[in-house]
């Protein structure tokens, strides 16, 4: 057995994310004109901030060992309540934002007990989950997108602070927050080891269900953020935004290296994931290349990073 | 065991209460009392997820009950199979009518051919099928397309530089808008197409895909047109936060009510007027008529487009 | 290499290195049909790669392989297959929703020729005469999910045979079967014998190997030490030569005396097991015998909260306790190795590090927060303390060899320093130089006045470490020995009834 090389295993993992960005990078910057500047570097940030953070919330989900479909729902459904309660002049910033996030966890909180309580599988429960919350969001909206929002509002998806777009400044927070907690709190160390394995976590006396219900919290606390600031950045809360924006999230964790399988797995990854997926996708459009080939060179992104990772081992 | 399986039928049991509670209300019990005079109307609508459709779909609603008819309305959630299915079910019903507010021009024909074997009347709402229903009351998208690109052209003098955002490639509407629109630019040479692309409908990715263009063009760009608002609002965004849109013209169709708004806040040049209270009321008009056997002046019913401008918004706003 | 008739297989200075490790170096094996040869080594020795090789799952760096005294080269396990090589492999996995028949010709099944539809018929007619010739007597049309972990194994030889095997490779078939089923497992190894077919067969256990094998190979380190006959060796020698030094007498005599009560269970049921009572104290080591099966396992999970007890009652340090998951166990001192270390005890996507803490982090946490480098501490500590070899605490668990992989899970037990700790076959899988290892860190365990519950299915080592032994049948306490009146054969008596 190679017992040398297991300590790097993991770095290296990072580290082929990143030369991958890195190539990419390289490559739209000689090909594409007006790719390499700050300017755009803030225009991919601002684009992938809500895919990142999605991203960033599935990641617990996803190393804990399991799955959030609803994700695209819940930032639909949290957009338009946070929008009904951002109409100016009615209520204060807070409320709509606070509402938002509530919507968010309680969804969270929905999923987690039908998952531990139930034992129903993740994959089924979050998938009636996705049509429940985009039910939700037409039945609270009545169908219609709620717009005429308050500027303060507005600010949050659309506005600048010392020249980087707020989006962009919360991506960084929830960055620094989700990475700090997966390294640095017992329970982010729990999250690892349920998803890694449940029956050794089970009998070395973690609360497992507790674990699980907490991962599903954050993702779904995260994605009301995300829906806060997708409302905020069309002005309106639109009850069939987001739709498939969760197979993007999915899509940004596994490039980042995290296994489907549970267990394995980093924020950092995760960011440079969510990164590869925005500049491929600015770049392409810098480029006019049709949607068509952008969705297969997507695609391809996707397999290729998970081949590599298979090829490793 | 036992103690979890109990909460979670309680908890299955309030949501379905809280569902019944949400959904009664909403379900205009009226609607049938009020059926005096006995007609039954099926209704397949698009997606009830878009802001348009509902608008017909309120219309609809509000003839009925003048008219005294009953609606059984559905959501094809803007699958063409799911629409053919709920044909079958209100032929298996033997309502009166059917309204149909196609998904594709194709792949939806089979809803009107059942319809006419069963000998029920169909009528087409807003887009048109392949195969020929007994009425059709609508409007011509191609129309709309030409009256932006028209619109546009005489903007920016007839030449210089556009952009494009295509609807979601193949639906009808993003193929004839894209139609009318061509078949106006053949006319000025001097208007180039620097890029066309698709933003699906959605206002989030008109807004990004607006961002990259202006990265790729910036101050290149003359105009810009939207196949429908929800793409021009957010790539109204994306021009004013690039502080662009002072020079840039910008298009779209559809009239929804944020982009009235921005027409009369003078953020949106212009949008085309889409009559969604025309429509549907003339569709069960319509309807009605054939029920009756009642000649039709028209078998096709075409509701005009309207160029909506800052000049003339006060006319549309209330509507 | 001149062609002997006689061997049917013969190895030639096969060679083979992975990254950092040679684990092959230049090693021969010839095999004699129609005998039962016996490969022998620690854990690590080259045993499983060689296994590898033969079997064609991956390819030598250098050295050939003779089949029948022709030259071959397996590119894949397909291959060899044809070729007649079987393998048993020590984790089975059946296909469980199908049928014994079915599992026995899965990909190889009769047809009628016509369209290639399957011949149900001829399949459940030809598994049910396999079967028969093995001496088994289940029926064909069962669900693989309903038989034992021995039944299944039947099934694979039979799939070997049915295959035309000339050479069954056996890896550690007796580890997860107990007694009277390796009795029935070795009749059926006698039987293929005689239709001359050649066993390879890998073991940690002496005795079986002493019993079963003609032929006997040891490795160490990836190097061939000797082949020799089966007669010509004895226990002590093999022992020597397999761990390369003088072994001594594995259990030490200790001199302890039972201190106060660390716990009692009175009338304790729950599934699998009824009516368990008995009294542990500080200091004191029970050593539970049983058949697989017989609800030991069962028994022990109860006690620690893997599962539910219906009825009875615990004391511990004269305080009834109530206890339903494992973090109250935990909480009332009570510390499980379990019997499935790849299951129960350790997450093998996570570093050492990760797996000892994992019980223990409010060692070095505030509560929310962790304290990395008091952690650190902590992990280097245990790793020094448990003789746990490893490169560092990063390293990830599921490259370390199986006896290091038991003392990571032990020092994650222990860390939480339980009063009653409890080994569920603590020594299965790993080689002989680990076994006394932990040994010995059990009966420090015991000298440090904590109170020991061991499971084994190994009779000499139950007898060997025990104070006192309980023998569960049927999930019932059948007999209580002490230390003096235990014997392999009462244990048996009592055990199988």
């Amino acid at each position: 057995m190679n017992k040398s090389s297991s300590t790097y295993k993991k770095s290296l993992a990072q580290y082929q994310v990143f030369i991958a960005f890195a190539l990419i990078t390289i490559v739209l910057s000689i090909v594409t004109p007006g790719f390499f500047s700050v300017q755009n570097a803030v225009i991919v940030l601002r684009q992938i901030s809500i895919n990142g953070i999605l991203a960033v919330g599935v990641t617990f989900v996803i190393i804990a060992g399991g799955i959030d479909l609803s994700l695209g729902s819940v930032i639909a459904l949290t957009g338009v309540v946070a929008a009904m309660f951002a109409h100016p002049g009615e209520y204060a910033l807070v409320v709509p934002l606070a509402l938002a996030i509530i919507t968010g966890i309680v969804i969270g909180v929905i999923n987690g007990f039908t998952i531990t309580r139930g034992k129903v599988a993740p994959f089924i429960v979050t998938l009636g989950m996705m049509t429940i919350a985009r039910g939700c969001a037409l039945v609270v909206s009545n169908g219609r997108p709620v717009s005429n929002l308050s500027k303060s509002f507005n600010y949050i998806g659309g506005g600048d602070f010392l020249n980087i777009p707020v989006p962009v400044i919360i991506f960084g927070f929830v960055i620094i927050l989700a990475a700090v907690t997966l390294n640095y709190t017992k329970a982010g160390r729990y999250i690892y080891a349920v998803g890694g394995n449940e029956n050794a976590a089970l009998a070395s006396g973690i609360n497992v269900k507790a674990v699980k219900m907490f991962a599903y919290v954050i993702c779904s606390a995260l994605a009301g953020l995300a829906g806060i600031i997708l409302a905020s950045r069309i002005t309106t809360g639109q009850p069939n935004a987001g739709v498939a924006y969760e197979l993007d999230a999915i899509a940004a964790v596994v490039i980042g290296g995290t296994s489907l399988s549970g267990g394995v797995g980093s924020i950092a990854g995760t960011v440079l994931g969510a990164l590869i997926i925005g500049v491929i996708n600015n770049g392409l459009d810098l480029l006019n290349i049709t949607s068509y080939y952008q969705q297969i060179i997507k695609g391809l992104i996707i397999v290729g990073a998970v081949l590599i990772d298979r090829k490793k081992k | 065991m036992m103690r979890t399986n109990n909460i979670i039928i309680g908890c299955a049991l309030l949501l379905l209460v809280t569902v019944i509670a949400g959904i009664l209300p909403g379900c205009k019990l009226g609607t049938k009392d009020a059926n005096k005079s006995g007609i039954v109307i099926g209704v397949s609508m698009l997606s009830l997820q878009s802001e348009f459709v509902v608008n017909v779909k309120d219309a609809m609603e509000e003839k009925a009950k003048e008219m005294h008819v009953e609606l059984l309305i559905t959501d094809a959630q803007r699958t063409a199979e799911k629409q053919v299915q709920q044909i079958e079910t209100f032929i298996s019903q033997k309502v009166d009518a059917i309204i149909l507010n196609p998904c594709e021009l194709e792949a939806s024909s089979p809803a009107v051919d059942k319809a006419r074997a069963a000998g029920i009347p169909i009528i087409n709402v807003n887009s048109e099928t392949k195969s020929e229903p007994d009425a059709f009351v609508g409007s011509n998208d191609e129309t709309s397309g030409e009256i932006a690109m028209e619109y546009i052209a005489k903007a920016i003098n007839q030449k210089g530089n556009i952009v494009i955002m295509d609807g979601y490639m193949g639906q009808a509407a993003q193929i004839k808008r894209a139609a009318g629109a061509a078949r106006v630019l053949a006319k000025y040479p001097a208007i180039k197409v620097l890029a066309e692309q698709t933003a699906e409908w959605d206002r989030a990715k008109g807004m990004t895909l607006m961002e990259n263009w202006i990265q790729s063009y910036g101050d290149k760009i003359n105009a810009v047109f939207a196949h429908n608002d929800e793409m021009g609002l957010g790539a109204l965004q994306a021009l004013e936060q690039s502080k662009l849109k002072v020079k840039i013209v910008l298009v779209s169709i559809d009239a929804i009510a944020d982009a009235l708004q921005a027409v009369k806040d003078g953020r949106l040049n212009a949008t085309i007027y889409q009559d969604a209270k025309g429509q549907g009321a003339g569709a069960v008009e319509t309807a009605i008529k054939l029920v009756k056997k009642e000649p039709l002046a028209e078998k096709k019913v075409f509701i005009p487009f309207q160029l909506v401008t800052k000049e003339n918004i006060e006319n549309f706003i209330k509507k | 290499m001149d062609a002997n008739v006689e061997f049917i297989l013969q190895a030639v200075n096969i060679s083979k290195s992975f990254p950092g490790v040679k684990a092959l170096d230049g090693v021969s094996l010839n095999i004699e049909k129609g005998k039962v040869h016996a490969v022998m080594g620690e854990n690590g020795a080259g045993k499983s790669t060689l296994m590898k090789v033969l079997i064609g799952m991956c390819a030598p760096d250098s050295g050939d392989l003779y089949f029948k005294s022709k030259k071959i080269v397996f590119n894949n396990v397909h291959d060899s297959l044809k070729n007649g090589f079987s393998m048993i492999h020590q984790e089975l996995f059946p296909f469980l929703h199908l049928t014994i028949a079915q599992n026995i010709f899965m990909g190889n099944e009769p047809t009628t020729g016509f369209m290639g539809w399957i011949n149900q018929k001829k399949m459940n007619r030809d598994a049910a005469l396999l079967l028969k010739r093995l001496g088994l007597n289940i029926p064909v049309t069962r669900q693989m999910k309903e038989c034992s972990i021995a039944e299944m194994q039947m099934v694979e030889i039979a799939k070997a045979i049915s295959n035309n095997a000339e050479i069954i490779i056996m890896d550690e078939p007796t580890s997860a079967i107990t007694g009277r089923e390796v009795e029935i497992l070795f009749k059926i190894i006698d039987e293929l014998r005689k239709d001359g077919i050649a066993i390879i067969y890998i073991s940690h256990k002496m005795d079986e190997i002493l019993r079963i094998s003609d032929t006997i190979t040891v490795l160490r380190d990836g190097k061939f030490i000797i082949t020799t006959d089966r007669s010509a060796i004895t226990n002590d020698q093999l022992i020597n030569l397999i761990v390369g030094r003088q072994l001594q007498t594995v259990f030490n005599k200790r001199k302890i005396t039972p201190g106060d009560p660390a716990l009692s269970v009175s009338c304790l049921s729950g599934r699998g097991f009824n009516n368990i009572s008995f009294n542990l104290r500080k200091g004191e080591i029970i050593g539970i015998a049983g058949l697989m099966g017989s609800g030991r396992t069962e028994i022990v999970n109860a006690i620690f909260g893997l599962q539910k007890i219906f009825s009875g009652e615990m004391i511990i340090k004269g305080k009834r306790v109530r206890i339903k998951s494992p973090t109250d166990a935990i909480r009332s001192g009570i510390g499980l190795v379990s019997e499935d270390r790849k299951r129960f005890g350790l997450v093998l996507s996570s570093s050492v590090k990760h797996n000892i803490m994992l019980s223990g982090l409010k060692q070095c946490s505030n509560g929310v927060f962790l304290n990395r480098s008091k952690e650190e501490l902590i992990v280097k500590r245990q790793i020094k303390t448990f003789e746990i070899k490893t490169r560092s605490g990063n390293q990830l668990v599921d490259l370390l060899s199986g006896g290091n992989q038991q003392k990571v899970v032990i020092a994650k037990v222990l860390l939480n320093d339980p009063d009653i700790v409890i080994l569920d076959e603590p020594t299965r899988g790993i080689d002989i130089g680990a076994k006394a290892e932990i040994y010995k860190l059990i009966f420090r365990l015991a000298e440090e006045g904590k109170a020991i519950i061991m499971i084994s299915s190994e009779l000499p080592e139950i007898l060997g470490m025990s104070d006192r032994i309980m023998v569960i049948r049927d999930g019932m306490v059948k007999a209580e020995l002490g230390h003096a009146e235990a014997t392999q054969e009462l244990i048996m008596k009592h055990a199988m009834a």
